[in-house]
């Protein structure tokens, strides 16, 4: 039996560049056995951090990289054979390859564009993205629609950087778009910040203590990855409750009616990684002003960072079955066939056989635009009508060209892409 | 996955210039230059007094306490003579300043906050004590070079607009914590690296004494942000162990050219190194060198003894410390 391509093994290599980590994560994908799982990795580049304007983003620190990561996946990345030149080992197997790479690299990076460069210098073989405010408002907005909220809160709490995105469904169908932002131009302010009367307003121990300033300051100054310090803990409970509440209260309009939809709000960053469930609980809660029901999802590994898109574009481009049938023979088995929507599939037809029954029925809610029935079964017969293919249209309409060139060569690939072998 | 962070860096052929002072002639012949050559004769004299102008002045840290000065870099005063003079409170407040010795106005560190009041002039004749390449003599940069240095992260430093050079200058054995007591007369031209822990006091004595800047491992997160003067802190704030095999190869130091960059947090050691550096990520925990950051043994470098993934927790060798199990997010991996 051919498999669909949707239905076909492939690994997936995703890697974000953000807030000074490098998040990886490896999904792989067999879904005719319903085998899928993420392999995910962080590094944190703070040790890199007084150095990232050197010439530290080299072709050895990608190489580097990608053959250590090879290890800790213990999945084979790399193709060998072109030594010095970095080429991804094309997908054979679970382990053995992967079907691509993308990185995508925030606009916000610490030297983001020594990154950019790097990488592109690096590999022809990687797919970049830029992560900008424009990505996340189409993540979001797509969320909306792919997880039939009416209102998606998004939290990506950092200690320097606080962002906030939101995408609501409004009366006319439409999505809002909204975001807001808190940065820390440097660590001296960060720090000095917990001396704050409007931070000591949520603290339940004394900042003033020389002591625990001083073990706030070498939390921020070397980055920690985890606290086992209460003090500590405390502290960056209360600054982030109150760096959300803040940001609440300064852009009302931009949090109204919060709770009171089928919302859902996701939480991503470096502090959802170091407070428990409780204290991060405690802060968005109170820091948003919560009351009545929602969804909360928290995000420790950035996966929908790396792979929100391909979900929601996924959606967009209906890849989903919308078609399924049988062609029965009288002298082969049963051969079963799949078409999946917004591709132009072309079946070819066995031609030994006298008489070929087709049977098939369409899935997934889809319908003929002027028909009423859903199922359709023919005969090929060499003597009276013998079909040669079987065509399947699934390309939703009206069907649209452009606007360039590039956009065609995208939609013809995508159309395309349903054909069997 | 671990970045291996390298306490210790090479740079080769990094481009520095040693600053010039009026009077300085340099000696070098050719390009190239090797330790032991001649490298400048300094015109250099005597410290007869330091004043910290903003604390005469009374003047806040951002103020700006160069502004009241009535004289010039270079100037002579004489014993008694205003040097300067702070109006405030709408003309009601007068705060004058009086040269407490008669000598030549030295306004290197004005920057600082400090003006110097120098006595006779002496020549000096340096040495280089590194290998590398003159490329010219600008008049404003100094002294071009370009050499192999070895670069150390600081936690923290007071910003400064300018490279700071001097020697590097070891306090007592360089592993005690040292009160003002022990100081000499005169540290210009010299980075002190005061201990593993400073205490403000020392600090201001050791720039009334000509310091051009301070390093310790250590010092109060506090004390730090008052003290507004050009301070490096090299491992973090409060009581935190400076360990010894760090402590061992930093002191090895001693004496050499070294420029403090507050802007980029890093001190620059001109000097060659022998230092064989491994690959930046560690994927295999076993035997890594790594450096606590966990309360108890905050500081201490040691060996990984076993790592357990399932619960993140690595059992680190700290040799005569003994062994912890520590959360492998409060360890930092090093290249030592």
């Amino acid at each position: 039996m051919d498999i669909l391509p949707v239905l076909k093994k492939n690994s997936y290599l995703t890697v974000l560049i953000k807030d000074n980590y490098i998040s990886a994560n490896l999904a792989y994908t067999d879904l005719s056995v319903q085998r899928t799982y993420v392999l995910s990795d962080r590094t944190d580049l703070s040790p890199l951090k007084f150095r990232l304007d050197d010439i530290v983003f080299n072709k050895e620190f990608w190489f580097e990289y990608f053959n250590s990561l090879e290890k800790v996946f213990d999945w084979d990345i790399i193709d060998r054979e072109w030594g010095d030149n970095f080429k991804i080992k094309e997908f054979e197997r679970e382990e053995v390859g992967v079907t691509g790479i993308k990185v995508i690299v925030d606009d916000n990076q610490p030297f983001f564009k020594n990154i950019f460069l790097s990488l592109k210098e690096f590999s022809k073989d990687i797919v970049l993205r830029i992560l900008d405010d424009r990505y996340m408002e189409v993540l979001v907005k797509g969320l909306v629609n792919r997880l039939e909220y009416d209102d998606i809160v998004w939290l990506d709490l950092d200690f320097s950087h606080f962002s906030i995105y939101r995408g609501k469904k409004e009366k006319d169908g439409n999505i809002k778009f909204v975001l807001t932002k808190i940065d820390w131009a440097n660590e001296i302010g960060l720090i000095d910040f917990v001396k704050s009367s409007k931070l000591n307003a949520f603290l339940s121990v004394d900042s003033s203590s020389e002591d625990i300033l001083n073990r706030w300051a070498n939390c921020i100054a070397h980055g920690y990855e985890y606290i086992s310090d209460a003090m500590l803990n405390d502290i960056i409970r209360a600054f982030t409750t109150l760096q959300i509440l803040s940001t609440k209260q300064s852009n009302k309009e931009k949090f109204d009616e919060l709770g009171k939809l089928n919302t859902a709000i996701f939480i991503s960053g470096k502090i959802p990684q170091l407070l428990e469930i409780r204290e991060l609980l405690l802060s968005v809660i109170d820091g948003l002003e919560l009351d009545g029901v929602f969804d909360l999802f928290v995000d420790r590994e950035s996966k929908l960072f790396t792979y929100g898109r391909s979900m929601i574009e996924k959606e967009e481009s209906k890849s989903k079955i919308i078609f399924s049938g049988k062609i029965y023979s009288q002298l082969l088995e049963p051969h079963e066939i799949y078409s999946l929507g917004s591709s132009l599939e072309i079946f070819k037809l066995p031609s030994r056989d006298e008489k070929l029954l087709i049977e098939g029925e369409l899935k997934n809610g889809t319908v003929f635009s002027h028909l009423s029935f859903k199922q359709i079964q023919y005969i090929s017969s060499k003597k009276v009508l013998e079909y040669e293919y079987l065509v399947i249209d699934g390309r939703s309409r009206p069907i649209v060209y452009g606007p360039s060139p590039h956009d065609n060569r995208v939609k013809l690939r995508i159309w395309g892409n349903g054909d069997k072998e | 996955m671990e970045i291996r962070s390298r306490i210790f860096e090479k740079y080769t052929n990094y481009q520095c210039s040693i600053p010039l002072k009026d009077g300085d002639r340099v000696l070098v012949k050719g390009k190239k230059i090797k330790e032991g050559d001649l490298l400048l004769e300094k015109s250099e004299s005597t410290l007869k007094k330091s004043i910290n102008l903003p604390k005469v002045l009374n003047c806040k840290s951002n103020e700006g306490s160069e502004k009241y000065v009535l004289k010039m870099d270079g100037e002579y005063i004489e014993k008694g003579e205003l040097l300067a003079q702070k109006v405030s409170s709408g003309r009601l407040n007068l705060t004058e300043l009086f040269s407490p010795v008669s000598g030549v106005l030295d306004f290197s560190r004005i920057k600082q906050g400090y003006i110097d009041i120098l006595g006779e002039e002496r020549k000096s004749i340096v040495r280089s004590d590194f290998t590398g390449t003159i490329n010219g003599v600008d008049p404003i940069e100094g002294l071009l070079i370009s050499t192999d240095v070895v670069c150390i992260d600081g936690v923290v430093s007071s910003k400064t607009e300018d490279n700071l050079f001097g020697n590097l200058k070891i306090l007592g054995d360089g592993n005690t914590i040292l009160t003002e007591k022990i100081l000499e007369d005169d540290y210009r031209g010299k980075i002190v690296w005061v201990g593993p822990y400073l205490y403000n006091r020392v600090a201001i004595e050791l720039f009334e004494r000509g310091a051009v800047a301070v390093l310790t491992y250590a010092m109060s997160y506090t004390e730090f942000r008052e003290i507004g003067l050009p301070i490096m802190i090299l491992g973090g704030f409060g009581s935190v162990h400076c360990d010894g095999s760090f402590l061992k190869k930093f002191l090895s130091f001693k004496n050499k050219f070294v420029i403090m960059n507050g802007n980029e947090n890093q001190l620059f050691i001109l000097s060659n190194s022998d230092f064989k550096h491994r690959g930046w990520f560690v994927s295999q925990y076993e035997n890594q060198s790594v450096i606590s950051r966990s309360p108890s043994t905050y500081g201490s470098i040691g060996k990984v003894l076993e790592y357990d993934r399932d619960t993140s927790f690595v059992l680190v060798d700290f040799g005569k410390r003994g062994t912890s199990l520590i959360h492998i997010g409060l360890l930092d991996f090093v290249d030592l």
